[in-house]
């Protein structure tokens, strides 16, 4: 499959993070993120480690 | 350590006015890659260390010794007393961590923890492909409170095909076993780490390494640059080019959806979770995507203290900064260019990257995949097209999920 090139320049759509959800993958992202809202700094890790 | 000078990077792998761009603030590390062992009992057919143009380790011994291994936890202790850090990761590493058994990866451990001032958490893990993890081995292991990663290239022997022993022989059965023993200690099991393969089917990858029960994933881009692209790519000179092949992006979407619509959360699959956060305006905490500040760095078995192996991928001696833990202290690793252009977040990426409407997600993908001899490190990701692909994709599926929730 190629990427289509209609869509390279078109902005990604703006999402509002929602407090909840019933959909049980995006309520555990969610619920990282409440503990990540909660750090001065967010840092990357070495993806070489689980 | 031997007395190896290490010579300073012949290449930084940053623009040279990165750490003197007034508004950069180094950020603490919080990772420690420790080297405990310097050799592998695999031979794996792709492996980027062992096979790839940067053949340093040759030079460094076998072991971390007892020298090397008190000076990397009180320099640890250092950084972490400077800067008042309330957490820190340590992640035991090789070549094979766990080739002389688990007593160097407690040892080292036990070191940090004895120097390390109270009040900071130190999560460590050793990273292993599983075949020396045994029984015992993982009940000392525990007892230390170190959690086990493995690495596999999927849930069946013909996955891991390629991961074999110096003698041919596979390393499945053993790493299989390992994964079974991890299963049935939840808590010792930090997860799987997994390279994609294209010409492995992604459902199948994905399920079958689900049957191993592993609490978190990730799926890992193949370490490759615009002058060493990866099996199924063209590379050639850098840029955003469209139309392109998106084989990797189409590989991870299949399996997006079927993380995404199972019902349940099997697994955390840390490349998509951290999309999502993205998408949704968090930062990012991996290096795959985002501009988080990178806070990792490796102590190798000779007290050098260097950049994250992949590095290496890109060009000999890459990874190198000169320093070394008997002589420098965490904080002059900060200054070194190499760190400081992967704490520079957007600064450090080209101008396409920097203008292109995906740019804040993707983030130009891990650092070492945007490499082009001859100029570096400033361009899109060989990858380009594909976390585009991906991205779009978890976008509109998001997007989909967001509105029924609000």
């Amino acid at each position: 499959m190629t990427h289509p090139t209609d869509e390279t320049e078109t902005p990604l759509p703006e999402l509002h993070r929602p407090v909840r959800s019933d959909h049980p993958v995006l309520a555990a992202v969610l619920a990282e993120l409440r503990t990540r809202d909660g750090e001065t700094t967010v840092v990357a890790y070495y993806e070489d480690a689980p | 350590m031997t007395a190896r000078p290490r010579p300073p990077a012949c290449r930084p792998a940053t623009r040279p006015d990165a750490r003197k761009t007034p508004e950069h603030v180094p950020t603490p590390l919080r990772q420690f890659v420790l080297k405990v062992h310097g050799r592998c009992n695999l031979d794996c057919t792709y492996c980027y260390l062992y096979r790839g143009q940067d053949d340093g380790w040759r030079d460094r011994p076998a072991r971390a010794g007892a020298r090397v291994v008190e000076h990397t936890a009180a320099r640890i202790a250092e950084h972490v007393a400077a800067h008042g850090l309330d957490r820190i990761r340590v992640e035991l590493h090789g070549g094979e961590p766990l080739l002389a058994g688990p007593a160097p990866v407690r040892e080292y451990v036990r070191a940090v923890r004895r120097a390390v001032p109270d009040g900071c958490r130190i999560t460590a893990t050793v990273q292993t492909n599983g075949t020396r993890l045994t029984d015992r081995g993982l009940e000392q292991l525990t007892e230390d409170g170190i959690r086990v990663g493995l690495s596999l290239d999927g849930g069946r022997a013909a996955h891991n095909a390629r991961r074999v022993d110096h003698a041919g022989r596979p390393a499945w059965p053993a790493a299989l076993a390992a994964a079974r023993r991890l299963a049935a200690h939840p808590e010792a099991y930090a997860g799987i780490l997994c390279t994609v393969d294209l010409a492995a089917e992604p459902l199948d990858v994905y399920h079958s390494l689900l049957e191993l029960a592993p609490p978190r994933l990730d799926l890992l881009l193949p370490h490759a640059n615009w002058g060493n692209p990866p099996p199924g790519l063209d590379g050639g000179p850098p840029g955003r080019h469209r139309p392109g092949a998106t084989p990797y992006g189409d590989w991870l979407v299949t399996v997006f959806d079927a993380w995404w619509d199972a019902g349940r959360l099997r697994t955390r699959v840390r490349l998509f979770q951290e999309i999502v956060a993205l998408l949704l305006g968090a930062p990012s905490r991996a290096e795959a995507v985002g501009l988080s500040p990178v806070a990792a760095v490796v102590v190798e078995t000779d007290g050098a203290i260097e950049q994250v192996d992949s590095l290496r991928s890109a060009y000999r001696g890459a990874a190198e900064t000169g320093l070394d833990v008997f002589r420098h202290s965490f904080d002059t690793v900060l200054r070194h260019p190499g760190i400081a252009a992967r704490q520079s977040g957007e600064r450090a990426l080209g101008e396409e990257c920097r203008a292109c409407p995906v740019g804040r997600v993707c983030g130009g993908g891990n650092y070492v995949h945007r490499y082009a001899p001859g100029s570096g490190f400033g361009h899109a990701s060989v990858y380009c097209a594909d976390l585009e692909r991906l991205i779009r994709h978890v976008a509109h599926r998001l997007e989909g999920t967001v509105r029924i929730a609000t």
